[in-house]
C-alpha cells in the first residue's frame, strides 16, 4: 500500500492532525447547538454595547472617553464569554467519543495520540477563533468613537485568543481523561470558575470596599513594579507551560502504556522546573537592583515563597498525576507488572483511599515538625552568615508556621479527598473538586480576614503573591497575627477528623474496607447473614 | 478490615488450570510462518481481581473466516479488543504476520481493519465524508485515496447514500459503512465483533454475502458471534470459549469427525411408536444407542455405509412401518451445544 512521503510519516510532524481537525470542524458548525451559542455569544456583546453607550451618554461629555469606556467593557464582556462559552466546545471532545463508542475506531486508526491531541486542538480552537472574527464589526463600533487605538484592539484580541487556546488544551486535556461528558463538563469548568470568574468577581467587589483590601491586590502587582519584562516572561512561562503540559499529559492519556510517553511528560517537569528556579533568581537579581532597600533577608523571604509554592504545588502534582496512571484505560496490570513498585507507590498516594489520607497525615510530620526542630538552628545559623539576623529569624519563624498551616491544610483536604472517594467520586474529578474547593475557601478566608482587619495593612509584596497557592491567609497572619495560623490549624485538623470519620462510616454503610484502596468498579463485599 | 493483598499483581489471582510452561519471546519479531496470519498463546486477561481469560491459544490461517463462538461474556469481545491493540493482556503474546501485538501496536493498526460490536458514528458528516476522515486518518492520499474510497463504496453498495448523513442511516447501513471503514486501507485481517447482531434476516443474509465476498478476495476474516447460525454457512474454521477458556478450535469438520468419532445418528420417523423395537436394535454390533421419543427413532450407528441395510432388516422383520430416514449431519450448533456447558465467567 502506497503511504504519505517520509516528512508525513515522522512523529512529530505526521499530518498535523488535518483528517481530525476537518472531521471535528464539520461535525461541529453543522450541530444547531453551534447557531444558537453563536447568536447568544453575539446577543449578549451586541447588548452589553448598547447599554454601555447609552449609559455613558447620560454620564460622559467626551466621544473619546465614550470609546474608551466601550472598549474596555466590551473586551471585560468577551472575556468572561469565553471563559463561559468555548470550554463546552473542548471538554466533550473526547468524552463524546467515548460516550458514542467512535473512539476504539479512531484509536485503532494510524493516527499517533500526538496527531489526535493536535487535531482535536486545531478543529475546536479553530472554531473558537471564528468566534472571535466576528465579533470584528462590534468592534468597529467601539472604535468609531475614538480614543483607542487599532494596536489596543489587536492586543487585546491577542489576549483572547491566548485565553481561548488555554481553555481549548485544558478542556481537551479533561475529556482525554474521562468517558462522561457531564463529568468532563463539571471537570473543566470548575477551576475556570474558581481560577477565573471568583478572583474576578472578588477584586470587582473589592475596587469599592475597603482600602485595604484594594491594597491586597496592588501589592501584587507592587512586587513586580518596574519590572515589566520579567512580568511578560513569567506570564509566557505560565501560558506556554500550562498548554505543553495539558498537551503532553492528553497525548500520554491517549497512548499505550508501551510506547514509553511518560518521558515527555518528565522532561517537561524537569524544563518547568528550571525555567521557574530561573524566573525566581532572575526576579531576585532584578529586584536587588530595581527595588530600593532589598537585603539579605528579602532574599530568603523570596526564597520561602518559592518553597511554599512548591510545596503546595509538587503534593498535588503528584496526587494528580497517580490518579491518572491508575485511571487509564489502557494501562492494565500488565504494565503494572513491569514496574510494581511504581505502581504500588502510585496506590499509596492515590486520592481516594484511607493510604491517601495517612500520606497526608505523614506529611504534616515532616514538614510541620521538620522545619520547627531544624528551622531555629537555620535561623541561628543565617545569623552567623547573615548581617541582618534578627530579620532572618523572624522570616524563618513565619515561614515555619506557613509550612505548618499547609501541612495541616493537607490533612483536612486529605481527609476531604477520602470522603469523597467513599461517596464514588474518584480520580481527576476527585482532585478537581478538592483543588476547586481549597481556593474557594481560601479566597473566602481572605474575604472575612479583610472585613475584620479593614485597617492599613503590613504588607509584604511577595507573601502576598502567594494568594493565587491560597496561603496567604497563613502569611498575612504570621505576622503579628498567630491566632489566625492556630485557628486555621485547628479549623483544619478539626474538618480533617471529621471528615475522615464520616468516610469511615459511609464505607461501612456501603460494605467496603475501610484500609483498602478502591479501585472504579470493585464490588462491595456480600452482606454477613446474621442468624437469627 | 481488608486483609486480602491489594489487587495489583499479575499474577492470576483466581486460581487456574495447570498449563504447560510456554516459551516466553522477548523479540518483538519471530519468524513467519506462511499459512498462518494470526497467533496468540497463552493469553490471560485480570480486570479488577477477576480473570476472564486463561491461557487462550490459536492460530488463524491466511484468507480463512475464523468464528470466534461462545456464550455471552465466555471472553471473545476481551480477546478481540486485545488483537485489536485496544487494551493490553495481563500475560501472553499475539502475533500478526510475525509482528508482535503487543510490542508494535502501530504497525498492526495498520494492518488490521476493526469493526466493534456497536458503531458509533460522527453526526454531522455524510457517508462519504465519513470514508474521507478515516482514509486520511489512514494516511491515503490523491488518487490512491479516490481509488480505494470508489472501490470499497462499490463493494458495501453505498453508492447511492454517499451524500446521506451517516446519523440517518439504519443499523445494517451503519454496519456496512463501517465495515467500508475497515476495508479502506486494505487491511490483512477484519476483525469483526459480533458484525451481525441486530441485523434483521435480509441485512444479514446481505451481510454474510459479503463477507464471501471478501473471503474470495483473499482476506483472511476473525468474527464473533453467539448466533451460530450465522458463522455455521461461511466460517472455515472455529474457537470455542466458554468461562474465559478456549475448549476447542480447529477446522469445523475436523471439530465435527472428533467429537462425533466414527459414529453417525440417523433418525427414523415411525408410523406409531412401538418400545418392543428397541431391544432388537440394541442387539446389533454396530448400534450403540438407541432413543425413541414419540414417534421418532434416533439410533447411532458406528458400522460401515454399506451394511446400514442389516439396520432396516430388523425393522422390516419386526414389521416397523416409517415414513423417512434422515442422517444427521453436524453442524456448529451440534459442536456448540456439545461442548459447552452455557456458563459464563
Amino acid at each position: 500500500m502506497e503511504t504519505s512521503p517520509w516528512y508525513q510519516r515522522l512523529p512529530m510532524f505526521g499530518n498535523l492532525g488535518m483528517p481530525i481537525a476537518l472531521k471535528e470542524v464539520r461535525s461541529l458548525i453543522r450541530r444547531n447547538r453551534y447557531f444558537w451559542s453563536q447568536f447568544i455569544y453575539l446577543a449578549f456583546l451586541a447588548v452589553g454595547v448598547i447599554i454601555v453607550i447609552t449609559g455613558a451618554q447620560g454620564t460622559v461629555t467626551k466621544q473619546e472617553a465614550v470609546g474608551q469606556q466601550l472598549f474596555a467593557w466590551f473586551f471585560r464582556l468577551q472575556a468572561f464569554l469565553v471563559a463561559l462559552v468555548f470550554p463546552a466546545f473542548a471538554a466533550t471532545s473526547f468524552s463524546s467519543e467515548k460516550a458514542e463508542r467512535s473512539f476504539e475506531l479512531l484509536i485503532t486508526t494510524d493516527l499517533r495520540p500526538h496527531e489526535l491531541v493536535w487535531g482535536k486542538f486545531i478543529g475546536i480552537f479553530g472554531n473558537c477563533c471564528y468566534f472571535l472574527m466576528v465579533t470584528l464589526p462590534l468592534l468597529g463600533i467601539c472604535i468609531l468613537f475614538g480614543g483607542v487605538s487599532i494596536w489596543d484592539a489587536f492586543e487585546n484580541y491577542l489576549l483572547l485568543v491566548l485565553e481561548a487556546a488555554l481553555l481549548c488544551i485544558y478542556g481537551i486535556w479533561v475529556s482525554s481523561c474521562t468517558a462522561s461528558n457531564l463529568r468532563a463538563i463539571m471537570a473543566t469548568y470548575a477551576p475556570v470558575l474558581f481560577f477565573g470568574f471568583v478572583p474576578m468577581g472578588l477584586m470587582q467587589g473589592m475596587r469599592a470596599g475597603s482600602g485595604g483590601t484594594q491594597g491586597v491586590f496592588s501589592a501584587i502587582l507592587d512586587a513586580f513594579a518596574g519590572q515589566e519584562l520579567l512580568v511578560m516572561a513569567i506570564v509566557a512561562y505560565a501560558a506556554i507551560g500550562f498548554f505543553v503540559f495539558c498537551f503532553v499529559a492528553a497525548v500520554l492519556r491517549l497512548s499505550s502504556p508501551e510506547s514509553n510517553q511518560e518521558t515527555p511528560l518528565r522532561v517537561y517537569g524537569l524544563i518547568a522546573l528550571l525555567v521557574g528556579l530561573g524566573l525566581a533568581a532572575w526576579y531576585v537579581q532584578s529586584s536587588r537592583t530595581v527595588r530600593p532597600g532589598w537585603g539579605p533577608s528579602d532574599d530568603i523571604e523570596a526564597v520561602f515563597a518559592l518553597a511554599m509554592l512548591l510545596a503546595f504545588v509538587l503534593p498535588i502534582a503528584v496526587l494528580s498525576y497517580s490518579s491518572g496512571r491508575i485511571e487509564t484505560p489502557l494501562r492494565t496490570s500488565r504494565a503494572a507488572g513491569q514496574r510494581p513498585w511504581v505502581t504500588r507507590l502510585c496506590w499509596v498516594l492515590l486520592p481516594g483511599g484511607a493510604r491517601g489520607y495517612i500520606f497526608a497525615l505523614l506529611f504534616v510530620a515532616v514538614a510541620y515538625f521538620g522545619v520547627h526542630w531544624i528551622g531555629t538552628d537555620i535561623a541561628s545559623l543565617s545569623g552567623v552568615l547573615l548581617s541582618d539576623a534578627p530579620d532572618a529569624r523572624s522570616v524563618l519563624a513565619y515561614g515555619r508556621d506557613v509550612f505548618g498551616a499547609i501541612a495541616f491544610g493537607f490533612v483536612g483536604y486529605g481527609a476531604f479527598s477520602f470522603l469523597l472517594s467513599t461517596a464514588g467520586v474518584r480520580g481527576f474529578l476527585n482532585w478537581a473538586i478538592v483543588l476547586a474547593t481549597a481556593v474557594l475557601l481560601s479566597l473566602l478566608a481572605v474575604v472575612y480576614w479583610v472585613q475584620v482587619e479593614s485597617e492599613q495593612l503590613p504588607l509584604s509584596p511577595l507573601f502576598s503573591t502567594s494568594i493565587v497557592v491560597s496561603v496567604m491567609t497563613y502569611t498575612q497572619g504570621a505576622e503579628g497575627r498567630d491566632w489566625l495560623i492556630r485557628w486555621c490549624m485547628v479549623v483544619h485538623a478539626t474538618a480533617g477528623a471529621l471528615c475522615f470519620f464520616g468516610g469511615l462510616v459511609v464505607l461501612r454503610m456501603r460494605r467496603l474496607p475501610a484500609l483498602g484502596v478502591f479501585r472504579p468498579g470493585q464490588k462491595a463485599a456480600p452482606m454477613p447473614v446474621r442468624e437469627s | 478490615m481488608n486483609d486480602e493483598p491489594l489487587p495489583l499483581e499479575p499474577a492470576p489471582i483466581l486460581p487456574t488450570e495447570p498449563k504447560e510452561s510456554i516459551e516466553v519471546i522477548d523479540t518483538t519479531k519471530r519468524e513467519r510462518q506462511p499459512d498462518v496470519l494470526v497467533s496468540v498463546q497463552g493469553l490471560d486477561m485480570v480486570f479488577d481481581s477477576k480473570q476472564v481469560l486463561f491461557d487462550v491459544g490459536f492460530e488463524v490461517n491466511r484468507g480463512e473466516i475464523f468464528g470466534f463462538i461462545g456464550p455471552n461474556g465466555a471472553g471473545k469481545t476481551t480477546t478481540i479488543r486485545i488483537l485489536s491493540t485496544l487494551l493490553i493482556p495481563t500475560r501472553g503474546d499475539l502475533w500478526l504476520d510475525g509482528v508482535h501485538v503487543i510490542e508494535q501496536p502501530e504497525i498492526i493498526r495498520r494492518r488490521i481493519g476493526y469493526m466493534p460490536d456497536y458503531v458509533g458514528v460522527y453526526p454531522g458528516l455524510t457517508v462519504r465524508e465519513y470514508l474521507e476522515f478515516f482514509a486520511g486518518a489512514y494516511r491515503l492520499r490523491g488518487k490512491q485515496r479516490d481509488a480505494l474510497l470508489s472501490d470499497v463504496i462499490e463493494l458495501t453498495d453505498l453508492g447511492k447514500l454517499v451524500e446521506t448523513e451517516v446519523q440517518v442511516l439504519s443499523k445494517g447501513m451503519r454496519q456496512r459503512l463501517c465495515l467500508a471503514q475497515t476495508l479502506i486501507h486494505d487491511p490483512d485481517l477484519l476483525i469483526l465483533d459480533e458484525p451481525a447482531s441486530g441485523l434483521d434476516p435480509r441485512a444479514r443474509i446481505e451481510f454474510r454475502a459479503l463477507l464471501k465476498e471478501l473471503r474470495r478476495m483473499g482476506k483472511t476474516i476473525l468474527l464473533s458471534s453467539h448466533i451460530l447460525t450465522e458463522l455455521s454457512p461461511i466460517c472455515d474454521s472455529v474457537g470455542i470459549i466458554e468461562q474465559g477458556r478456549l475448549i476447542r478450535y480447529g477446522e469445523v469438520a475436523d471439530i465435527l469427525s472428533q467429537l462425533r468419532g466414527d459414529r453417525v445418528w440417523y433418525e427414523v420417523t415411525l408410523v406409531t411408536a412401538q418400545e418392543g423395537i428397541l431391544s432388537h436394535l440394541r442387539s446389533h454390533p454396530a448400534i450403540d444407542e438407541v432413543k425413541l421419543d414419540d414417534s421418532v427413532l434416533r439410533f447411532s450407528y458406528g458400522g460401515a455405509e454399506e451394511d446400514l441395510h442389516t439396520v432396516f432388516a430388523i425393522l422390516a422383520r419386526e414389521k416397523v412401518s416409517f415414513t423417512s430416514v434422515r442422517r444427521e449431519e453436524g453442524d456448529l450448533e451440534s459442536i456448540f451445544m456439545s461442548l459447552t456447558q452455557g456458563e459464563v465467567s
